[in-house]
């Protein structure tokens, strides 16, 4: 083997999919060295909750065959790529985090994981996140509290807080999530990775365990832009198995990643999404609106009038939906839900419809406000989270003079605009606190418009390092 | 509006029986501070200028599958 284990797994998704089509490395190199890494980090990260050992070696010697062949499935034949545990896989455990689906073994794949499969993916295990992916702190009761690459002692947020630390970590080339009320953004943030939420309806849920219907999406989480627009062509499109997903055309996502940002009007919403942060994200978010501008965008001060609501409808939205689903369980098995999952749904229990319908009309009022900006602006840019990640086991966080406030609230503070609108985000990110640890920033943009977060995306990152640099674990 | 009645474990336990959801009187006492500050934030929603608007899960009619 020429290339070392450290000098593999630090491979981007994209170079490694290319070095396997030039036949420079093996899939089975790749898979090996993924496991190595997974072995050598999970102990201490809690990442993945089933590691397919042996499968994902089989499945790597016949893609190495197949390469030598002649043969590629498609862009990202050979590349290791792990799923979080809510998302359903063929003969293999999917847990959702849970203790009453510990013993789950599905008879199909979901559409996303058919997908990465047809597109040559090796799938090298399944990873922890917030029990049944509601929350966002990834302290599992059932299979362990998942802690951040970049300070162990720190939180990966959540609910894919897995996925994030386990992209994070060098431990697979990439990962899926899932985001509802932000849990692909929050972990890319906590984590130093990018993460896509895409349009509501643009990838299939079908298979994946909900979380809240009208509001769950699965996207890539990756290290780069770019990696992350080769798995997101690899996911996105209509599915007749997901009543839920749009016909709309999919783009080629790797197209037009380099046409950089002159002309890009980015809208700030001043006094929404600047305001109440830590002093750290603040800047941080706003040097990379200043690096942008220096590319050549065009900053734009707009004003939606009701986004203050925006976090009493999701929390409204995301409490009954759930406790909707989980009714029949949450009677039958209260005590194998762990405290805070079994609170929140409880509390969706005691909402009526009329405060579900609020929230509901709501929801529309401000996606009609973001289409009207979306007239003199092209992205919106804001912070992903107003904090960095918080220490392990923290219920409560602290933004600003001292205050402590409810970390649930407190963390989907900016994600949830895009979670109730149904508006693609990106989280890349865009600096660290004098900590180490990472800012994120989001940019939203128009439904179905993710070829343009992702340019922006693209060029923002050929612009800075903060995505090549990797926590030393 | 009005000032929103406070939440009380007499409340929830009403709201929890009419949901029919056994919930025993020490895990009442753990929402009650849950639900007063659910409650605030659905006060929130009430400054929303809503007027008409139709709620966003609305029944879709087109029988495509």
């Amino acid at each position: 083997m020429s290339r070392d284990q450290h000098e593999l797994v630090s491979l981007t998704l994209t170079e490694a999919a290319r070095l396997v089509s030039t036949r420079e490395v093996s899939p089975v190199e790749l898979v090996e060295a993924t496991l190595e890494r997974i072995a050598a980090v999970n102990p201490r990260l809690a990442a993945y909750i089933t590691v397919f050992e042996q499968e994902a070696m089989q499945v790597a010697r016949a893609a190495e065959l197949m390469v030598l062949a002649g043969h590629n499935l498609g862009p990202l034949h050979g590349v290791p790529i792990a799923l979080k545990d809510n998302v359903a896989t063929r003969g293999a455990r999917t847990t959702a985090g849970s203790k009453i689906l510990a013993d789950w073994v599905p008879e199909h794949d979901a559409t996303v994981t058919a997908r990465l499969r047809a597109a040559g993916a090796i799938l090298v295990g399944k990873l922890n996140l917030h029990e049944f992916a509601w929350g966002g702190t990834s302290a599992n009761p059932h299979w362990g509290t998942v802690r951040n690459p970049w300070n162990i002692e720190r939180f990966p947020a959540g609910s894919s807080g897995g996925s994030g630390a386990a992209v994070a970590a060098r431990a697979c080339f990439g990962a899926i999530g899932t985001d509802t009320g932000g849990s692909i953004r929050l972990p890319s943030a906590v984590n130093g990775i990018v993460g896509l939420r895409p349009t509501y309806g643009r990838v299939s849920n079908h298979g994946i365990v909900p979380l809240a219907w009208s509001m769950d999406t699965a996207g890539p989480m990756t290290r780069t832009v770019e990696d992350c627009a080769l798995m997101f062509s690899a996911i996105a499109g209509h599915d007749p198995k997901d009543a839920t997903t749009a016909r709309a055309p999919v783009a080629d996502y790797m197209v037009g990643l380099g046409d950089g940002l002159a002309g890009l009007r980015i809208g700030v919403v001043p006094g929404y999404f600047f305001h109440h942060l830590q002093p750290p994200v603040h800047d941080a978010v706003r040097g990379a609106l200043d690096r942008m501008v220096a590319l050549g965008a065009q900053l734009v001060d707009v004003e939606i009038a009701d986004i203050h609501g925006n976090i009493s409808a999701q929390l409204t939205i995301e409490s009954a939906e759930p406790s909707t689903y989980h009714q029949r369980w949450l009677r039958e098995r209260p005590d194998d839900y762990g405290d805070d999952v079994r609170t929140l749904l409880e509390v969706g229990e005691l909402l009526l419809a009329t405060h579900y319908l609020q929230a509901q009309r709501y929801r529309a009022l401000l996606r009609n406000q973001f289409m009207d900006a979306f007239r003199r602006v092209d992205v919106f840019v804001c912070p992903t989270l107003p904090f960095t990640a918080t220490r392990v086991g923290e219920a409560k966080v602290v933004i600003e003079d001292g205050v402590e406030e409810d970390m649930l609230s407190a963390i989907m503070q900016f994600t949830g605009v895009p979670s109730l609108t149904g508006l693609p985000s990106l989280a890349v990110p865009c600096g660290f606190d004098p900590d180490g640890l990472p800012v994120g920033m989001q940019i939203i943009g128009r439904p179905f418009d993710e070829a343009t977060l992702l340019r922006a995306g693209a060029a923002f990152q050929a612009a800075t390092d903060f995505h090549r640099r990797a926590p030393e674990l | 509006m009005s000032a929103r009645t406070p939440a009380s474990p007499q409340l929830l336990e009403a709201a929890a029986k009419l949901a029919d959801l056994d919930l025993a009187p020490e895990r009442v006492q753990e929402l009650v501070p849950v639900m007063s500050g659910i409650y605030a934030m659905l006060d929130a929603l009430e400054q929303a200028s809503l007027g008409e608007v139709v709620p966003a899960a609305a029944f879709n009619a087109r029988w495509e599958r």
